[in-house]
């Protein structure tokens, strides 16, 4: 009976964890998106200033969750939008806006697709 | 590498584990639902190790998930018949009192070769020996002998075996084991004076054992 309980706290906890981390992906890709968001409006009304502290914020919020996705989200995801988070700094230096902005769209689909690889949908599943 | 390496520890403990915690019924026999699950769990198991770019968590959540199923359908079909008979099957009856079950047989898909391999595997030569066989749900043949191809018993011969009961180790390759010594009511001068009629001391003893009419048996390590 000892193991029957072992499997049942095994099937409560996981479940448990598995939602918890649904609730913590959807609040930080929608924080996230946010502040590219707000570097892309920015960027576009030639505040480069203002969409630099943005990048450089979201920058450090990515530094501190991607220790955390990477135990559940493929890395290869993850190197996607490490190697676009690198490339926006030095074409909003250059005013390449076009660039910029395609690599904010990089970003926000990738973190979109990151958070719905994790949903329970019927696409998901089958 | 070294990630790899950090990983396939991570993960064999995790497998080993889980094993102990399925209990050692599985090592054994395998049902149906428990191959699946073996085989599951190694194959879940080594993806993760190889591939580096894949979270590990993608093989630990599995396997605990598969485990925890496994424990809990197991509980389930010792409780309930029904749902025994659902997930493990029944044994089937392939030969019935000296008669071979062809129709179970071709139901099986069991070839008379694969029946006469298992009846030589369990040491009888011709169908006309058995009197049942019965494939069991772990996959397992369960011969039983025609009345005349029986075993000579004890009962059967009226004889009252002089058993000494399960002999007990004391020293294993030179070490006295004191929880056994305490446990057949003897201590060490006891065992050092038994081993002196032998000319050995226990560090020269690689295996000594006891039995319940303290019939010893004493070999000593090779030189």
């Amino acid at each position: 009976m000892k193991r029957l309980y072992v499997a049942i706290a095994i099937l409560i906890i996981l479940p448990s964890i598995i939602i918890a981390n649904q609730f913590y992906l959807k609040g930080m890709t929608t924080s996230m998106t946010e502040i590219i968001n707000k570097a892309e409006n920015n960027a576009k009304h030639n505040e480069n200033k203002d969409a630099k502290s943005d990048i450089e914020k979201f920058g450090q919020m990515w530094e501190s969750n991607n220790k955390i996705i990477s135990t559940f989200a493929r890395h290869s995801e993850l190197d996607k939008i490490n190697e676009s988070n690198a490339r926006l700094l030095p074409y909003l230096e250059n005013n390449d806006l076009t660039s910029f902005s395609a690599e904010c769209e990089v970003i926000k689909a990738q973190l979109h697709h990151i958070m719905h690889g994790e949903e329970f949908s019927i696409d998901n599943i089958f | 590498m070294g990630v790899s390496f950090i990983r396939t520890i991570i993960l064999y403990i995790i497998v080993v584990a889980a094993v102990r915690i399925m209990g050692k019924r599985q090592i054994g026999e395998l049902q149906p639902s428990e191959l699946v699950v073996a085989i599951l769990i190694s194959e879940l198991a080594a993806i993760p190790m190889q591939e580096t770019g894949i979270p590990i968590t993608s093989g630990v959540i599995p396997i605990l998930t598969l485990i925890s199923m496994e424990i809990i359908l197991s509980v389930i079909t010792m409780l309930s018949l029904r749902a025994r008979k659902l997930i493990t099957g029944k044994p089937s009856i392939l030969i019935s009192n000296g008669t071979i079950n062809q129709v179970e047989m071709r139901k099986l898909r069991f070839t008379i070769d694969d029946l006469m391999e298992e009846l030589r595997l369990a040491g009888y030569m011709s169908v006309g020996e058995v009197a049942w066989a019965i494939l069991e749900t772990n996959g397992k043949l369960s011969v039983f002998p025609t009345d005349d191809n029986m075993p000579v018993t004890a009962k059967l011969m009226n004889i009252t075996p002089n058993s000494g009961g399960l002999p007990n180790t004391i020293i294993s390759d030179g070490t006295v084991s004191m929880i056994t010594l305490k446990s057949i009511g003897k201590d060490i001068i006891w065992l050092k004076n038994l081993l002196l009629n032998s000319n050995l001391v226990p560090e020269q003893v690689f295996l000594m054992t006891i039995d319940d009419k303290e019939n010893t048996i004493i070999i000593p390590k090779a030189k």
